[in-house]
Order: C-alpha cells, then sequence, then structure tokens
C-alpha cells in the first residue's frame, strides 16, 4: 500500500463568496444567500433560522464596528459547503478590532436592563446557535469569525 | 447614453461552476433588489433572467468544468440595476446567424432548448455579450428600477 492511500481524502467543498457594501440592510442579502445554500445542504428550517440570525449578526458587526459603516469598503462572506457541515467565514476591513475579550464573556441580562444600549448579544447568540465558532484575523488584516453548522443525517 | 455609477452599492458573488448553484445566486440578487426596492414582479423576471445567464455560463461558458468559478457583479447605475455574469470562456459564445423561433422548435426543427437568451432578452430592459478585459464571456442584464408603490399613503 503506498502512503498516499493511508491518507483520507479532502474533503469535497465548494466555496461561495461574497462580497457587500458595509451598509446595515444589507446583512440581508448574506442571511438569503446563506439560507439558500444550507436548504440546497439538507438542513432542517429550524437550523436555517439559526443559521440566519448568525450570519446577521456577524455581518452587522462587521458593518457596524469593523467596517465602521463606511458603505465604500466590503464585508466579505465565505460559504464553504462540505458533505457534513457548512462553514461561514465573514471578515471585515479592521477599522475598530475586535476586543478578543468581548468574544468569550457572556452578558449578563440584569446588568444589560440598567444599560440604554441594550446591544451587545450578537457574539453570544452566535455562540449559542452555532456548532464551532472561533474569531481570528482575516488576511486583509482585519477581525473574521469563522462559524461552523454541522449537517446532522 | 453615459450612466453614473454608485461604487457603494454594489455586490460580487462567485460560485462554484455547478448546475443547482444558479439557485443561490439567484437568491443573493433577489435580496439586493429587494434592499434597491425594486418591485416582486421586476425581481421575478430577474431572478428567472438571471438563472438563465447562471447556466449559459456554467453549462457552455465553462463547458460544466468543476474546477472553475462563475463571477457575478450588480452595480446601481442611476435608476438602473446593472447585472453581468462572467464565466471563464472555455467555450467563447458564438452566435447563430439565425436563431430558430419557438414556433419552428415546436415544429420539430430544432432542440426544444436554447431559448434563455431569448427569454432573457423578453424579461429584461438591456442584454447581451459585453467586451471584458481577460478571458471569458461576460454577459450583461440590466434593469431599469421600478420601486414598489405603496397603496393608501
Amino acid at each position: 500500500m503506498g502512503k498516499s492511500d493511508n491518507l483520507s481524502p479532502e474533503p469535497v467543498e465548494k466555496i461561495i463568496e461574497l462580497r457587500l457594501p458595509s451598509k446595515l440592510g444589507y446583512e440581508r442579502v448574506a442571511m438569503d444567500t446563506a439560507a439558500s445554500l444550507a436548504r440546497r445542504m439538507g438542513f432542517h428550517d429550524d437550523r436555517v433560522e439559526s443559521l440566519k440570525t448568525a450570519v446577521s449578526e456577524a455581518v452587522t458587526n462587521a458593518i457596524e464596528h469593523g467596517n465602521q459603516q463606511d458603505a465604500a469598503v466590503k464585508v466579505v462572506v465565505l460559504l464553504t459547503a462540505r458533505d457534513d457541515e457548512l462553514i461561514i467565514s465573514v471578515a471585515d476591513q479592521g477599522r475598530k478590532i475586535l476586543d478578543q475579550g468581548c468574544t468569550t464573556r457572556s452578558p449578563q441580562i440584569t446588568d444589560v436592563l440598567e444599560k440604554f444600549d441594550k446591544g451587545g448579544w450578537g457574539i453570544w447568540l452566535i455562540r449559542e446557535l452555532m456548532d464551532e465558532v472561533e474569531f481570528t484575523t482575516a488576511p486583509s488584516g482585519g477581525n473574521q469569525v469563522r462559524m461552523v453548522i454541522h449537517l446532522e443525517q | 447614453m453615459t450612466y453614473s455609477t454608485n461604487p457603494i452599492t454594489s455586490l460580487e458573488l462567485t460560485l462554484p461552476n455547478e448546475l443547482g448553484y444558479e439557485l443561490v445566486a439567484r437568491d443573493a440578487v433577489a435580496a439586493f433588489a429587494r434592499r434597491l426596492g425594486m418591485s416582486l414582479d421586476q425581481i421575478d423576471d430577474l431572478k428567472t433572467a438571471l438563472c438563465e445567464a447562471c447556466i449559459n455560463a456554467i453549462e457552455h461558458g465553462n463547458s460544466l468544468k468543476p474546477d472553475l468559478r462563475v463571477e457575478i457583479s450588480c452595480r446601481v447605475e442611476d435608476e438602473r440595476l446593472v447585472i453581468e455574469v462572467c464565466d471563464e470562456g472555455v467555450c467563447p459564445f458564438a452566435p447563430k446567424s439565425e436563431p430558430l423561433s419557438i414556433m419552428e422548435k415546436l415544429a420539430g426543427l430544432g432542440s426544444l432548448r436554447g431559448m434563455g437568451l431569448m427569454l432573457i432578452s423578453q424579461l429584461c430592459d438591456e442584454s447581451g455579450f459585453v467586451s471584458r478585459n481577460g478571458t471569458g464571456n461576460c454577459f450583461r442584464l440590466a434593469f431599469q428600477r421600478r420601486h414598489v408603490t405603496r397603496l393608501g399613503r
């Protein structure tokens, strides 16, 4: 048996790349694109809804924070479809670098109720809804979130 | 006539060269058109025309080769939405001198397929192949934006 026979085959993957204006509202384009691909892959409706919410939060963060709503710069969304999972990567240009401490903290509802700004739930929601979540630096130097949702047969 | 392009309101999408992915492109571009406030009737036309253009790119321009890509760009020029669907040009487009009419096809004088370009031309305000820097075919579809009219307001 040759050496190459011991290696498991590379997973077959199909990649869709989407480049969106950094303007609030356009996260819906990413949501609908991800949902369309997920339905085609065979995800159940409730998982598709979870995916849409997570994509919406990730792209909204990229538009509002990472790209500071400068519509001329793009948010890049990569959707990688494999046989058993869908990987979604959302990258911005890093006008504001994400505090890594924000990526692990869970907001407390009692604290949030006392604040005027009721936001800050996005990352927590993404972690709750996706099977794997990782915050890294994009090739552009900006923020990148990589989310994975597993396909249960 | 010259049109002024809004560089901000643009979307780029690249797809695997596989039949079926035109449906993901359809849903992405339909979401973009909804953001622009286009009417549902017009979005229905756009979806059909875009699918036909993508299928042409996948089947003909890229000859169903799985390692190639289809690129789609959408931009706003004044009151028009302009969409370009580009392939890698394995098979350059060569217009037939005298395409068969629907009646001739129904009479059995030719394949029942091959009506995509005619269908697209009926659904768009402007359509046709355009020259592109580099290799590949580039098909342009343009829609004069008709906004949703709100009754009773």
